[in-house]
């Protein structure tokens, strides 16, 4: 019979054993014995693998190095000049809402013009407080000119070069102001001084001053304009034997922290020294 | 107040190897004129007897630098701290003698002597990196 050949029956066997050898693997029950022919192919491959990368590294690793530190400077240099962007940009942002401020109050009073200038400068003299500007008389800033910001008043432009002015902080020794008190209407005078203490002083006895009240510019005088804020009310010392009451006040300005002022330019101070007998 | 440029002129002006001592006060104190609002061209005048007085005494003192540099710092501070109140005092605004004294004068007397050492350290090295001495 054809269909018992021997080599019919070769190929069959040899069919029916491939057959059998997938089921077998396919059931799971050859993966001992693979893992027992394959463990030390394994180990073999893994030794050449390992011994293979140290050599590839061997020649390659130079050049990676040299471009990695290339690269790492690059990255560096990026870093660097990403944290300059970001000292500036904090700067600038600083510095818009110092002005975003200033542009709220001078909209508040919108009958002034105002110049914003930049502080530059202290006083070198520890005797005396004084403040420089970097505006003079070539942008339109003139001697007397009242200086605030958008807390309150700062002081007046004491002397004037052509792109630098200096101004009188309202807590120098010789800097006197006419203030009036919110709530009553009374009139009164600070005068500043060596420590940068600020003086209520010419406040009559029959005057009930509280703590906390509000100090504002009298506009007497003709130095400054009116309804400026100046403080509030410190403290309050009051002698029986003594013509006036005394008092400190807490300026609403943080002298020590003065970056940008105003200059209000539209208002002439007046000179009543020869009016007074 | 420090007065910082008035310790690094004297610590400059003792070192053996300067010159023209005299007119660097003048110069500082000639700048700190134009902006100080205090009268009589303060701080020249205090400055120019200070760089006067260096220029002597560094003559006679000059085996005890670090002595020299604290009377000097102290002769200059005090020089200038009396030159300020009169000033201010007579030309500006009566200035309360003992709140100057006591919260002004002093504190910055006082800051200038302890800052005076290190300033002249820092000069000193300077100074001997700018004039390298000779090896006899």
């Amino acid at each position: 019979m054809k269909i018992l050949d021997p080599r019919t029956m070769r190929v069959g066997l040899v069919v029916l054993i491939i057959v059998g050898v997938l089921l077998l693997t396919l059931s799971g029950y050859l993966t001992p014995a693979f893992n027992t022919a394959t463990k030390p192919i394994i180990g073999v491959q893994g030794w050449i693998s390992t011994r293979f990368l140290a050599l590839k590294d061997l020649f390659t690793l130079p050049r990676d190095v040299a471009s990695l530190r290339q690269r790492n400077a690059e990255l560096e240099a990026e870093v660097s000049r990403l944290n300059t962007d970001v000292i500036t940009y904090q700067q600038q942002l600083k510095e818009a809402q110092v002005l975003y401020a200033l542009l709220d109050f001078a909209r508040t009073s919108p009958e002034n013009q105002y110049i914003a200038c930049s502080v530059i400068g202290r006083d070198p003299s520890p005797f005396l407080q004084y403040i420089i500007i970097d505006h003079g008389s070539d942008q339109g800033i003139k001697f007397g000119m009242p200086v605030v910001t958008e807390n309150g008043l700062v002081g007046t432009v004491d002397a004037v070069t052509a792109g630098a002015s200096r101004i009188q902080l309202i807590t120098d020794p010789a800097s006197v102001v006419n203030i009036q008190l919110e709530n009553s209407g009374t009139e009164a005078t600070i005068t500043g001084s060596i420590t940068g203490e600020i003086q209520l002083s010419m406040l009559p006895q029959d005057v009930i001053v509280q703590n906390g009240d509000i100090i504002l510019t009298s506009g007497l005088g003709g130095k400054y304009p009116s309804s400026i804020m100046v403080g509030q009310v410190n403290s309050v010392t009051k002698q029986v034997n003594s013509l006036f009451q005394q008092a400190t006040m807490q300026p609403s300005v943080d002298f020590s922290n003065l970056t940008v002022v105003l200059v209000i330019t539209n208002f002439r101070p007046l000179d009543i020294m020869p009016l007074i007998p | 107040m420090i007065d910082l440029v008035l310790v690094t002129l004297i610590a400059v002006g003792i070192h053996p190897k300067s010159r023209y001592i005299v007119y660097w006060f003048l110069f500082a104190g000639f700048l700190l004129a134009i902006i100080s609002p205090v009268r009589l061209m303060y701080p020249l005048i205090p400055y120019v007897i200070t760089g006067i007085t260096v220029e002597i005494l560094r003559k006679r003192i000059w085996r005890i630098p670090l002595l020299l540099m604290a009377i000097l710092t102290f002769l200059g501070s005090l020089l200038t701290q009396i030159f300020a109140y009169l000033t201010i005092y007579f030309t500006q605004t009566q200035l309360p003698f003992k709140d100057s004294l006591l919260q002004v004068s002093l504190p910055s007397i006082t800051l200038n002597i302890l800052i005076c050492i290190p300033v002249y350290l820092v000069i000193k090295d300077w100074g001997d990196t700018i004039f390298p001495q000779e090896v006899e």
